[in-house]
């Protein structure tokens, strides 16, 4: 086990720069996930650590190590692919073992890793069957199999979950986080998907466009994110965010006049041009006319809670309201927000009031 | 049937399956298939026996009578007297149309490839086998006197005659017996008309089996179950009696109709004196020139002729009356003479019955029901199959079979006998392995043949392969279609091309030799020489397919499985060995198998670089069956040579295909 350490690192092909001075330190032991949209960059920055691209620059380290020029084999890290790379030829037992026979293991010690891991991984009656003989979420246990056995210091794994089925997902997604648990290995773990990034991480990493937007605990992201690109990306449904002007010390938009809570007072100037993000949890249905006018559009019951689409003026709006709200399709209620969770950003930026130095949030990158 | 219809429909699988017409109709079929071919097969057996009989009681009777005419004098003055008696002969006999007398005296050989009074042409296909006979003869004469051994120049037959072989269709010869033991051998050869054979045609049994089988469909029609099988186990069982019955009624038929013509020729030597000539006991008994068997002991009891009396026990054998004697021969005798295949034919037809019976059995059990059933119920799926079939049938099955067939027979002169096994046996009982014609050098030069070929291509193609693979190369497209180029030419022509290449006195590669400064070679002279030049005209040819499989594959092998071996710490020739291989194996085992098949009857090269040179030493099993099919006129040879290619293939594949379970896809 060891920690990981990223500095300053680059990624360029040709003209095109994949990854920006990415630059993080993960702690021994620590569960880090990267996500963002589709070609943001964490699947090729894992890689790099993995060692599979080459580093254009910055400095790789696993441990005390610096591992820029070292070889996968040489960097004692264990990888578990989004398509698993199962060898087709081989039996789970020989796909397992691959990566200890060919470190000329001793036999009696590959046998007793192998069992171990199948013991764990409850693949102990499936160790001579062939890949092509399992089923999706078997095949993966395999993968995970061949990556514990080798007892690395660092494990990878690259959207690891993305080919399962909902149901499958959940699943494998808890096992995931008890074998965390039960080995403390260090863990990078790359998903597009903020569900798995918020329940798996010590550590979320949130990347969009090759550049890290934010590092942190996930209710941390959750609460006090960086900018609009983090506030939206994570939670679900994503948060709601209204174009406001400061006028007259309150805030003004289309149909909304707020007053500032006293935790903005003093970073905000009159006729400043802000965004407003409130999370559909953080609003509530107004008894009179509340905070906000909304034309519903579409409801969504769940049972515990119900899920209010529509818009306020031509701004979209996802609220969610107590399952026994009595809302109508068509019907144009009142909301009250809650002013301790509401969040603010620079328009032009997108970034958080307070946290100017973030990265600026390019809108639409969203997913 | 009719009540039982909803039952079936409810239950297609039910514990006891009902016979239906479908099944009898297959069983019938069959077992009338199977019953025809054994008469069919007997029938011409019968006719070529009757055939035979009755052209030695012609040549007898020819022979006799131009004995009693001219008498044949053993001087030189009897230049032209073979031809004179030849005319005289077919003029005489009736149904003898061509004769020819040879006679040899103790210098001489007297027949001067007359035929009838005319000079035998040559290229006649009919005066062929004449003419070769007193050429052969001729010469075995000379080359005897010159080397001064006593080898028989005429082969003789356990019963004391010449032997000549008689193809049917030809120019029919036979074998005759011999007057003279003396150095006077006389030899006719007759050219007659088929004799048409009275007996139960083939057409009688294939009335009794529409009766069967009309009685069976109508049986199957009103009952269903036991009795049906019952009924038709017994039908089956009828017809097998009957076939059985019918061979043995004419199977004495023709021991008749045997000892008849015995009668006739004897009668008709008698006639001419000729009996005398060999009976030393001046009492009309023949016993000295008839009985002598394989072993050279004389049998007496075979043949009793003249004063003997009429035998007591008539099952022992014939009696017939022929001129002025009783001639009775044994039935013993008569089979021997006639080697009668009939017991064996019984014995056939009764196993048919019984095979007939056991599809029946099986069928009630429900397998062919079940087949029959499948045929009904996807009759539009066979009937869209069934023109590629037909396409099949005649292109593919027909030829094949046809030269299965024509591997148990000999051929010559636009005719085909039957020879058995005679072909493959004498193709794999010689072990004369320092002969370049000798099947096993044949098969020794292939299998190095193929063995070194295949190796090349698959080592070049795969290296290739792997070359044109790596992502680092530029220009990828255009040495992939340089090297298929090969490929895409037509093998004759890259055959012919580097046969000019390796001209001794005018091709490149002895002029290269010669520019560097070396002494050109007689490529083809040597063995190893020659076999090189067709190595390396079929290498060129051979490893773009090698190479276009192997690059398909390696491209069809994701490349994460290639980065989770490398962070599993494999370095480059554990990624090779480890992954690359066994993955290209399921394209590549099957590529290697075709190749082995390809190259193993790879004829246009070795027929048109080496052109088997030196000596036909070069020439592998294919080119070999070739030139023994087109060059040695040895037709069913040839097809028995093929047929020994093709199992050996056959089995080469069953096992590599066992061992290495090619036709698996690794990603299934």
């Amino acid at each position: 086990m060891a920690s990981v350490t990223l500095d300053g690192i680059y990624k360029r092909y040709k003209d095109n720069e994949v990854v920006t001075d990415a630059s993080l330190d993960i702690e021994d032991g620590d569960f880090l996930v990267l996500v963002g949209p589709s070609g943001c960059g964490k699947s090729t920055t894992l890689r790099m650590i993995a060692g599979l691209e080459e580093i254009s620059a910055g400095t790789l380290k696993i441990g005390d190590r610096v591992v820029n020029d070292l070889s996968p084999r040489d960097r004692d890290v264990a990888m578990v692919f989004q398509s698993y790379a199962l060898y087709p030829h081989m039996s789970v037992r020989d796909n397992i073992s691959f990566g200890l026979r060919l470190r000329k293991m001793d036999k009696g010690e590959i046998d007793k890793r192998v069992g171990e891991a199948a013991q764990i991984l409850g693949l102990t009656e499936l160790l001579d069957r062939k890949p092509k003989a399992m089923s999706g979420g078997q095949r993966q246990r395999v993968a995970m199999g061949r990556a514990i056995v080798r007892h690395p210091e660092v494990f990878l794994f690259d959207e690891p979950l993305s080919n399962l089925d909902a149901k499958l997902r959940v699943q494998m997604r808890t096992e995931i986080a008890k074998l965390h648990r039960r080995l403390g290995t260090t863990t990078i773990y790359v998903t597009h998907d903020q569900v798995e990034a918020m329940t798996l991480a010590k550590h979320i990493v949130v990347m969009n466009l090759g550049v890290i937007q934010q590092v942190g605990a996930p209710m941390d992201l959750y609460r006090n994110p960086a900018n609009t690109f983090v506030a939206g990306f994570i939670g679900s449904p994503s948060m709601n965010f209204l174009d406001v002007e400061v006028i007259g010390g309150r805030l003004k938009g289309a149909d909304l006049d707020l007053p500032i809570p006293d935790r903005f007072k003093g970073q905000i100037t009159a006729g400043q041009q802000l965004t407003l993000g409130v999370r559909p949890e953080h609003f509530f249905e107004a008894t009179g006319g509340g905070d906000l006018p909304m034309r519903v559009e579409v409801i969504e019951p769940l049972g515990a809670e119900v899920y209010v689409i529509g818009a306020s003026g031509e701004t979209p709006i996802t609220a969610r309201l107590a399952p026994d709200t009595e809302v109508q399709v068509a019907q144009t209620i009142g909301l009250d927000i809650d002013a301790e969770h509401l969040h603010l950003f620079h328009r032009d930026t997108g970034r958080a009031l307070g946290r100017e130095d973030a990265p600026v949030s390019v809108v639409g990158a969203a997913h | 049937m009719n009540q039982a219809s909803p039952a079936r429909a409810g239950a297609p699988a039910s514990k006891r399956p009902r016979p239906r017409g479908a099944i009898y109709l297959a069983v019938s079929v069959a077992v009338i298939t199977l019953a025809w071919m054994t008469l069919a097969h007997f029938q011409n057996l019968a006719d070529e026996q009757q055939l035979q009989a009755r052209r030695v009681a012609r040549v007898a009777r020819a022979l006799a009578w131009t004995y009693e005419q001219e008498g044949l004098r053993e001087d030189d003055a009897a230049e032209g007297q073979t031809q004179r008696l030849a005319a005289a002969a077919v003029a005489k006999v009736p149904g003898l149309e061509r004769a020819l007398i040879l006679r040899k005296t103790t210098f001489k050989v007297h027949s001067d490839e007359a035929l009838a009074g005319e000079r035998l042409d040559r290229e006649s296909a009919a005066d062929k086998v004449l003419y070769d006979t007193a050429k052969r003869i001729k010469s075995d004469v000379r080359n005897n006197r010159e080397e001064r051994e006593k080898r028989p120049e005429l082969t003789r037959n356990p019963f004391n005659e010449i032997d000549v072989e008689a193809p049917e269709g030809g120019p029919l010869t036979v074998s005759v017996p011999v007057f003279d033991e003396g150095d006077f051998d006389a030899m006719a050869q007759v050219v007659a008309a088929p004799v048409e054979l009275d007996g139960p045609a083939p057409l009688n049994l294939l009335l009794a089996a529409a009766i069967a089988l009309i009685l069976g469909l109508l049986i199957g029609r009103l009952i269903t179950g036991p009795p049906l099988l019952l009924a038709g186990s017994g039908l089956v069982l009828c017809f097998t009696v009957y076939g059985v019955i019918s061979l043995a009624g004419w199977r004495s038929d023709l021991r008749m109709y045997h000892a008849e013509v015995e009668a006739q020729t004897f009668a008709a030597l008698d006639e001419g004196g000729l009996l005398a000539a060999s009976a030393p006991d001046q009492q009309g008994t023949l016993a000295p020139m008839i009985t002598r068997d394989s072993f050279g002991e004389a049998r007496g009891d075979l043949l009793a002729l003249g004063q003997a009396p009429e035998p007591t026990d008539s099952t022992a054998g014939v009696a017939v009356k022929a001129g002025d004697f009783t001639l009775t021969v044994s039935h013993q005798w008569l089979d021997a003479r006639y080697n009668t295949d009939l017991d064996h034919l019984s014995k056939w037809a009764a196993g048919f019955g019984l095979l007939g019976m056991l599809i029946f059995l099986l069928g009630a059990v429900g397998r062919i029901d079940r087949a029959g059933r499948s045929l009904y119920t996807h009759r539009t799926a066979y009937a869209y199959l069934s023109p590629a079939m037909m396409g099949m049938l005649i292109l593919v099955f027909v030829p094949v079979v046809y030269g299965i067939v024509l591997g148990f027979q000999t051929r010559q002169y636009n005719s085909f006998t039957f020879a058995g096994l005679d072909n493959y046996l004498q193709i794999l009982s010689d072990f004369n392995y320092s002969d370049p014609r000798n099947f096993y050098f044949k098969l020794g030069v292939t299998i190095l043949w193929t063995v070194s070929n295949v190796v090349l291509h698959v080592g070049i193609g795969l290296t290739l392969a792997l070359m044109l693979n790596d992502e680092m190369l530029k220009a990828k497209g255009i040495f992939r279609v340089l090297l298929i180029v090969p490929w895409a030419i037509p093998n004759y022509i890259t055959a012919i091309i580097w046969r000019g290449m390796f001209h001794k006195q005018f091709g490149a590669v002895n002029a290269f030799i010669e520019t560097m400064g070396g002494e050109p070679t007689s490529w083809f002279q040597d063995f190893w020489s020659a076999f090189a030049t067709n190595l390396t005209t079929n290498t060129w040819l051979g490893f773009p397919f090698m190479m276009v499989v192997s690059l398909g594959a390696l491209q069809s092998i994701p490349s994460d499985l290639y980065e989770a071996a490398t962070v599993d710490g494999a370095s480059r020739w554990q990624r090779f060995k480890d992954i690359t291989l066994p993955l290209l194996m399921p394209a590549l085992v099957p590529a290697v198998i075709v190749g082995t098949v390809w190259t193993f009857n790879m004829f246009n090269v070795i027929y048109l670089v080496s052109g088997g040179a030196p000596n036909g030493a070069t020439d592998i099993l294919i080119t070999d069956a070739f030139r023994w099919a087109f060059e040695r006129d040895s037709y069913g040879y040839a097809a028995a040579y093929s047929t020994i290619i093709f199992l050996i293939l056959l089995v080469f594949t069953l096992i590599t295909n066992r061992i290495t379970g090619a036709t698996k896809g690794a990603f299934e």
